[in-house]
């Protein structure tokens, strides 16, 4: 048996699928609208066990649930806003190259990268 | 909706509006449409003689193995040949398990350029007139020693003697930089303006991104604040020119920035040499960048 096995990715999906797949936000993700215009999203996190038990060591709070805060910028609110569960990712792009008169290949690195972004943190889904 | 032009580091043509650029090297292009790959190109000049079959045996190399132990010469189909004309062409295939590929090899007698185009098929779902209109379009060379830069929404018009040293396309920013015989030239674009813009204004973000190296304010050319230009010309003083020369550093330097609000973008030329360069050339080359 091998020591170190390497972590699965996972199902990698084509460019193609990415594009059709909707995003859809995390009911744990709560929204609050900034005075700019800007959003503040909330959500929870689960603390790995080995850090919680060093916590709980530290005397700290041995609760595994943590609060953590992420302040969107204009186009990360624009793109958020462009997400309301019903718009594949190809519709949010296009929407969000129009609103900004971006050319469509900058807007989907741009939007890719978010989305994937705001996936590893658990605050969207692909369906 | 129309076609739209590619123009990269010397060679020119006319593809579908849903192909997109997926990768680029100095000397590659690979367009893509949302299923995957749909065109590959690559050129270079050849020294001495040139051989269809050397440079076919080359592409099996690049395949590997299976891919490449089918590559085989292929006859041009005649609307091809006729797109092609003047240009010495033979066409090969290969094919994979899922995908494959059918091509030209072509060579330009009046600029030695050799060009290898290749069409990925996918079944057979590939429109037969496709690559025949974006053959016809293909162009290596222009008479008036210029050549035409445009990839996704910028184009540009530079001497054929500043050769492209680095380009950098990346969501919000492209970067495009030439050199010539100690002289560079460089090209930005930026979007969107209306964030980048957000709270000041464009003398401010010349600044910030362009700054002048003597820290010196930006005089504001033109209407209304939407070109803002800086200089450094080399001193007229022999030991300062001297001094200039040891220290290997340019003593012209020049920008100039612009915001094209139409396109809500700011496009930016900037120039340095140890002699100071044309700015009937700086001029032609602001006048002929745009955005598209």
């Amino acid at each position: 048996m091998r020591a170190f096995r390497r972590k699965s990715r996972g199902a990698q999906i084509t460019r193609e699928e990415a594009l059709k797949s909707t995003p859809v936000k995390s009911a744990e993700v709560k929204e609050e609208r900034l005075e700019t215009g800007e959003v503040l999203l909330t959500y929870p996190v689960m603390v790995r066990p080995l850090i919680a038990s060093l916590i709980r060591q530290f005397g700290g709070d041995t609760s595994r649930v943590q609060v953590k805060k992420l302040h969107l910028d204009e186009l990360g609110t624009a793109v958020w806003d462009l997400m309301d569960g019903r718009r594949s990712v190809r519709r949010v792009i296009q929407g969000f190259a129009g609103k900004y008169q971006l050319h469509i290949k900058e807007a989907e690195v741009a939007v890719t990268r978010f989305v994937r972004e705001l996936g590893k943190r658990g605050l969207i889904g692909l369906k | 909706m129309a076609w739209k032009e590619f123009a990269w580091n010397g060679i020119r043509f006319m593809a579908p509006p849903d192909w997109q650029v997926g990768r680029i090297g100095a000397r590659y292009l690979m367009l893509e449409e949302e299923s995957g790959p749909v065109l590959e190109v690559k050129w270079g000049r050849i020294q001495g003689a040139f051989s269809h079959q050397v440079h076919l045996r080359r592409l099996a190399d690049l395949h590997g193995n299976e891919l490449g132990k089918s590559v085989r010469q292929s006859p041009l189909p005649a609307a091809w040949k006729k797109a092609l004309g003047k240009y010495k062409a033979i066409g090969f295939s290969w094919r994979g398990e899922t995908i494959g590929g059918k091509g030209v090899v072509l060579c330009c007698s009046s600029c030695q350029n050799v060009t290898l185009i290749q069409f990925y098929q996918k079944g057979s779902d590939q429109t037969k007139k496709i690559p025949q209109r974006l053959l016809g379009s293909f162009r290596d060379h222009r008479q008036d020693n210029e050549v035409i830069w445009s990839l996704f929404d910028i184009r540009a018009t530079i001497p054929e003697k500043f050769q492209l040293v680095r380009h950098r396309f990346e969501a919000g920013e492209f970067e495009l930089a030439f050199a010539s015989e100690g002289q560079k030239i460089t090209l930005h674009r930026w979007g969107p303006a209306s964030i980048l813009l957000s709270g000041r204004d464009l003398v401010q973000f010349a600044r910030t991104i362009l700054p002048h190296p003597q820290e010196e304010s930006h005089p504001v050319i033109g209407a209304g604040g939407k070109v803002v230009e800086w200089s450094i010309k080399p001193s007229s003083t022999r030991y300062d020119h001297w001094w200039t020369w040891i220290r290997a550093k340019s003593s012209f330097q020049w920008a100039r920035l612009w915001h094209v609000e139409g396109k809500n973008r700011i496009l930016a030329v900037r120039a340095e040499g140890k002699e100071a360069i044309d700015l009937r050339l700086l001029e032609r080359i602001c006048a002929g960048y745009e955005s598209l």
